[in-house]
């Protein structure tokens, strides 16, 4: 445009269309790249779900078919072969016969046992087929009663089979062919392998009653005859060289079981899968327990009463492991016994036989339970012809099913993967069954469990074992537990250090040093986690363990050589104080902090002295020099007690007695015994060992607590002095030339140090005087792997994620609000913490919390700086499993779609939703701290 | 009170630096009056601000009123570089005690840099390099043995842009209390009423002092930056452009606070409005390229200038 041309009314320029295009393209790009990360973290969050989501789900059953299978005698057991094609049913006459599935129809049948002989009691455990007669003349016979099943290579087929297509099942003379879908023939038959009767030494007249318990390493037998006298058996088997059924010896132990003491016979007897428990159950709900553990004094345990008032017992099974009873009533109750272990219990095993499960009611009485022999399942049927399928751990309820008239037999089928239910009409229902997980429901998973044997419910995981009749304890409380302390630790550290270091160089170095220092710092973020991992499990756990109260005491050491060195620079006349330049401030408090970390350790072995010397009492009693103390000098607490606890054992300690090899003792003898002499020099039992004490050996509570209370006790004396001394000793040190105030000033410290011990001191003896023990929770027995190795270790990863962010929060804070406070006297520190840290905060804890993210999610770390052991302990020398450790561990090993496998998923799912709910919430406290410092 | 109360028992070593420093200044007066005796030159001619221009030194025109006050600020020599670059030259000037000095000069001159050179702001600067000295109520300012804290407390600033901290009123207003670690109540109380009285604020925040400083608007919050600077009791109340991000109300209103204040405190300010300099100050000094133009009393200097450049600077037709 030239000045002659006249301005035209409307713009005559216009902008390239390119221009607009490029517009429309990137916002469509920048548009689609926001959604994909939108749906991408969506995706995932559903994905998890997804997985996870099938651990709720109940399972599904369907019916397939109904077949009669008639007979005029009493079965003593049904079972389906794992491929269910085949059934075995064993008749009370001692026929064994083989049913085709699909048909009902029976295809052979064998003598299993003479028909002259008259079966008087039986028992077979699902697992294994084990089977144990016992017979009107006093003997049992033993064996195993099975299947056989036999893959044809295709060159040997027979001919009439060779048409069957996969699938597809036909009998073949005592078996049945079945086509699998990989087109191999599979044959299968029963198997029975019955040993030579063996004449029962113990009583008189028929085996009423036997139960036998077979697995890979031991077997128990108990038999229970018509004169009320029982033996339990340690069954050894001997094969013959020959081939054959083996021989069976059987190591008798008689016991006299109080059966005259109930009017009636009891209806089923038991000897658990640990072989320590032989049980009678009547069916009023009576049960003996007798003590097996030491067959040459069995013992009656206990008697207690299963059943709820005015309800017989109808049924009565083991579970899967064989320690547990489940038990059903005539109104159709379930519950769930074993024997726990009981410190308090009266019992001479300390173990009491009690109802750890109660599971859904199906108002009518139980007749059949049918259990699973791969995990917890079971199913039981009633008399209305109504099935529930339900799992003993988590007492859930994993489907129901109805045959429409009473049920006989109730079982699942060897892969839990359909049921099979007998009628009164000898009719045979077979279902499908998908019982999905039933071990997992949202209370065995985040509730308290009762696990078999346990003394009482509680939060376990442990999700593989070497056995699995082995309960599977999914319960994640401990994993989310083990993610908290290593983030509650790991920030307790990483917190003040990261703060600290964003103050330090943002407000008091020059921007030159702080470019160097800070991408070295950040640097420390970008070391892999599995280098800190390693390095902390290497060489920072032996170094914590052979160094522990040096490093112990540099906790606090390092903060007073540091105050102290500050106190001393006073002394530093103003003129040399202005020469020294940031980068000398710098170096000179490293040198300090490197001194007062060096003091610490070099006087670590003078505290351990100090505090945790052995008393003389201690050493004699650990060298020997004791005797039993009297009853009547036993506290009275102690009376009560069946067992003693390691916090009773310090407990005891504090008032003079010791607890050795199961007594109670008091000190006796001398030190100076040659003996005693020997043993003490020996082990070293006058040491100083703070490891000694943590494990509760040696000392009482007081040294501890003093310890831990100590820098509280500074800080509180701290604000105490500013507050009420400072203001009166104002006016009083100005009259001081400024050597002599610094002079002041560092008397002051000291004070303060001093009196910090003493209210340490007082605190912590009122603390011993309560009965606390710092031992019981935060300071526990020490394992080399342990949380402040951890903490220590994450904070090195967590300390730069805090420090960069929070620098550079700091640093942009408007300079003006900085000249303002400095331009008012202020020093740097005062303007650091007064002006810019609250206009920092929110900026301050967005840098915490993402610290507290990467601290919740650390996996490399925890999995090899911590034992990894799912414990529920706040103490610092204790290890943790995390929940991302977890998933590390064990995916590994957890078979797809298994519970297992969902349940690592799970993991997942709740760290992601732990930290959802860390992010939200800071988030919308960091929005709050916004708001107010905003405007600026 | 017992800030004066320690300058004025100066150490010995303290006593022989100011009497040396002021028999300095005593010379330096004797030149400048011969000066004075020479005819003005041309108004055409700009020679001072040309000889400036040059990166020659050429000695400030000082009134003789300035001279005859007493003096808070004694500058002597005082030079200052950021780095290689020098921004003050040769300052030679003395503040006069409980009046308002008003530093005027074109943008880049140095007048913000001299300020933040009394309370020593620019040791923050680490390229900041100073030479000469700098007196206030006759102590050093510069002296390697000077407490920087200290001397920062004896002296109140104000600045350009209001920057109230992220706390209550009333926190804002006994910030310098607090960080001398005054806690007692009374006397937080008592300073923070008579500082924002003495901001004139008073009255419009008494029932808000708990509410956050930086929920008022620009006018007040500079004046609350005012009275926080005030409520110190500082020997020179320095302020930089305090009304230039103000409207024109607001402005007045400091203006007003500035002369009544200035009846009470040595007060210091910059400014690059004439008639500000001129409805508020009682002395003004005409900076220019880092070196001082003129300085006199107000009236003199804004009616009847010594320089031609200062007349020409003044009325708006240079700068
Ligand atoms: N932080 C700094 N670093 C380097 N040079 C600066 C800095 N602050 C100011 N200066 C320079 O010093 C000179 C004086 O600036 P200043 O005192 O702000 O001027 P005025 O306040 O009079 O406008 C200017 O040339 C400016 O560029
Ligand atoms: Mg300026």
């Amino acid at each position: 445009m030239t000045d002659s041309t006249p301005t035209p009314p409307t713009r005559r320029r216009t902008t390239r269309r390119s221009v607009y295009l490029v517009d429309k393209v990137s916002t469509l790009v920048i548009t689609l790249g926001g959604l994909v990360v939108v749906a991408a973290v969506l995706g995932i969050a559903i994905y998890l779900i997804g997985v996870t989501i099938n651990l709720f789900r109940p399972g599904v059953v369907e019916e397939r078919f109904v077949a009669d299978i008639p007979t005029t005698h009493r079965a003593l057991f049904i079972e389906p072969d794992e491929h269910q094609s085949t059934v075995l049913r064993l008749l009370d006459d001692g026929v064994l016969q083989t049913i085709e599935l699909d048909t009902g129809e029976v295809i052979a049948e064998q003598d299993v046992i003479p028909a002259e002989r008259t079966i008087t009691a039986f028992s077979r455990a699902p697992r294994g087929g084990y089977v144990a007669f016992g017979f009107d003349d006093g003997t049992v016979q033993l064996g195993e009663i099975g299947f056989d099943t036999q893959f044809v290579a295709p060159s040997d087929e027979p001919e009439q089979l060779k048409d069957l297509q996969a699938d597809q099942m036909r009998r073949f003379g005592d078996s049945v062919a079945t086509r699998t879908p990989l087109k191999q023939l599979r044959l299968t038959k029963a198997k029975v392998e019955i040993a030579d009767p063996i004449k029962l030494r113990t009583g008189d007249g028929a085996v009423l009653l036997v139960d036998y318990h077979a697995d890979d390493r031991e077997e128990f037998l108990v038999a229970i005859r018509a004169d009320g006298s029982a033996a339990y058996n340690q069954v050894r088997k001997i094969q013959s060289l020959m081939g054959g059924a083996p021989r069976i010896r059987l190591r008798e132990y008689s016991f006299p079981a109080k059966v005259d003491a109930v009017e009636h016979a009891p209806q089923w007897v038991f000897v658990t899968g640990d072989g320590e428990n032989a049980l009678l159950f009547w069916v009023d709900g009576a049960v003996q327990r007798y003590d097996t553990s030491n067959p040459d004094s069995i013992t009656l345990a206990e008697t207690v009463d299963v059943a709820d008032s005015g309800r017989t017992v109808t049924a009565a099974t083991k579970i899967l492991g064989g320690n547990t009873i489940a038990i059903g009533d005539d109104a159709g109750n379930v519950y769930g016994y074993f024997a726990a272990r009981n410190e308090l219990a009266d019992t001479p095993d300390k173990k009491n036989f009690v109802r750890a499960h109660t599971l859904a009611s199906q108002g009518a009485a139980i007749t059949s339970i049918g259990v699973s022999s791969r995990d917890r399942t079971f199913v039981t049927g009633d008399d209305r012809g109504g099935a529930y399928v339900r799992n003993m751990t988590s007492d859930a309820l994993v489907t129901k099913c109805d045959a429409g008239s009473p049920l006989a037999f109730a079982m699942l089928m060897p892969k839990v993967d359909g049921v099979l239910l007998v009628d009164d009409q000898h009719r045979m229902h077979v279902l499908e069954l998908d019982p999905r997980h039933p071990e997992a429901t949202v209370g065995s998973l985040f509730g308290k469990v009762w696990y078999e044997g346990d003394p009482e419910p509680s939060y376990t995981y442990q999700s593989s074992s070497g056995d699995d009749a082995a309960e599977a304890k999914y319960n994640l409380v401990p994993l989310i537990f083990g993610t908290m302390k290593a983030t509650i630790y790991t920030m307790l550290i990483s917190i003040p250090f990261g703060i600290l270091a964003a103050i330090y160089t943002s407000e008091f170095l020059s921007p030159r040093i702080r470019t160097s220092i800070k991408p070295s710092i950040e640097m420390m973020a970008s070391l892999p986690s599995v280098v800190l991992g390693f390095i902390a499990a290497m060489t920072l756990a032996p170094l914590i363990r052979d160094y522990l109260p040096g490093i112990l005491l540099s906790f606090v050491g390092i903060p007073i050589g540091v105050l102290l060195g500050a106190y001393l620079w006073h002394f530093v006349p103003v003129r040399y104080m202005n020469r020294a330049t940031a980068g000398g401030r710098l170096i000179m408090i490293i040198g300090i902090t490197a001194i007062a970390a060096f003091v610490s350790v070099a006087i670590g072995p003078v505290l351990e002295k100090t505090f945790f010397q052995p008393s003389n009492n201690d050493v004699l009693v650990r060298a020997g020099g004791y005797e039993a103390a009297p009853r009547d000098e036993w506290p009275d607490w102690v009376q009560q007690r069946s067992t003693i606890t390691n916090s009773d054992t310090r407990r005891l300690r504090q008032q003079g007695l010791y607890y050795r090899n199961g007594e109670i003792v008091r000190p006796a003898g001398e030190l100076s015994d040659p003996e005693i002499q020997r043993e003490i020099e020996l082990h070293e039992y006058d040491r100083a060992d703070i490891r000694a004490w943590q494990d509760g050996v040696i000392g009482g509570p007081w040294s501890g607590w003093f310890l831990i209370s100590f820098p509280g006790a500074a800080i509180i004396v701290a604000i105490m002095v500013t507050r009420y001394i400072d203001p009166r000793l104002r006016s009083w040190d100005r009259a001081f030339s400024p050597t002599g105030e610094a002079g002041v000033e560092l008397l002051k410290f000291l004070t303060t140090l001093a009196l910090s011990a003493v209210v340490a001191a007082i605190f912590a003896l009122l603390l011993t005087s309560v009965g606390l023990d710092a031992r019981d929770s935060i300071f526990g027995a020490f394992q080399q792997r342990n949380t402040l190795v951890v903490g220590i270790a994450m904070s090195v990863a967590v300390i730069p994620i805090i420090y960069t962010i929070a620098d550079d929060a700091m640093t942009s804070v408007p300079d003006t609000l900085r000249s303002a406070s400095l331009g008012a006297g202020a020093t740097r520190w005062q303007t650091a913490v007064r002006v810019v840290l609250p206009v920092a905060m929110s900026g301050v804890f967005s840098a915490c919390m993402i610290g507290l993210g990467r601290a919740a999610g650390e996996t490399m770390i925890v999995l090899m700086a911590t034992g990894n052991t799912p414990i529920m302990s706040w103490s610092v020398f204790d290890g943790l499993r995390t929940l991302s450790a977890n998933i590390a561990v064990e995916l590994p090993e957890a078979p797809k779609d298994h519970t297992h496998y969902r349940v690592l998923f799970l993991c997942g799912l709740v760290l992601f939703a732990m930290t959802f709910i860390i992010n939200t919430a800071a988030e919308i406290i960091r929005q709050r701290v916004r708001k107010r410092s905003a405007s600026l | 009170m017992t800030r004066t109360e320690t300058s004025t028992a100066p150490t010995m070593d303290e006593q022989t630096h100011t009497s040396e420093a002021e028999s300095a200044v005593k010379t330096r007066r004797v030149e400048m009056q011969s000066r004075d005796a020479q005819p003005a030159p041309d108004p055409s001619e700009f020679a001072v601000i040309d000889a400036i221009r040059r990166g020659e030194t050429v000695p400030a025109t000082i009134h003789d009123a300035v001279e005859d006050e007493p003096h808070v600020l004694n500058v002597q020599n005082f030079r200052l570089w950021y780095g290689a670059a020098q921004a003050l030259f040769d300052l030679n000037m003395n503040i006069p005690r409980g009046k308002v000095t008003a530093l005027i000069g074109p943008s880049g001159c140095g007048k913000s840099t001299f300020l933040r050179s009394i309370n020593r702001l620019n040791d923050l600067i680490p390229s900041v390099r100073t030479d000469g000295e700098l007196l206030l109520n006759g102590e050093p300012v510069y002296a390697p043995d000077v407490d920087v804290i200290d001397l920062r407390k004896r002296m109140g600033m104000v600045f350009q842009k209001s920057n109230p901290f992220p706390m209550s009123i009333y926190e804002n207003v006994v910030y310098p209390l607090r960080i001398d670690g005054e806690r007692r109540k009374s006397v937080l109380n008592e300073v923070c009423e008579k500082a924002l009285r003495g901001a004139a604020i008073w009255d419009e925040v008494k029932d808000r002092l708990h509410q956050p400083g930086t929920g008022l608007s620009g006018g007040q919050q500079q004046r609350i930056c005012i009275a926080r600077a005030i409520a110190a009791e500082p020997e020179v109340l320095l302020m930089d452009e305090p009304c230039s991000a103000l409207d024109p109300i607001a402005t007045l209103k400091i203006e007003d606070l500035i002369s009544e204040i200035g009846q009470r405190y040595t007060v210091v300010i910059v400014t690059h409005n004439m008639q500000q300099a001129a409805r508020v100050s009682d002395y003004t000094a005409f900076m220019y390229l880092g070196r001082l133009v003129e300085f006199g009393p107000t009236a003199e200097l804004f009616q009847n200038p010594k320089l031609p450049e200062t007349e020409q600077y003044v009325t708006g037709r240079f700068g």
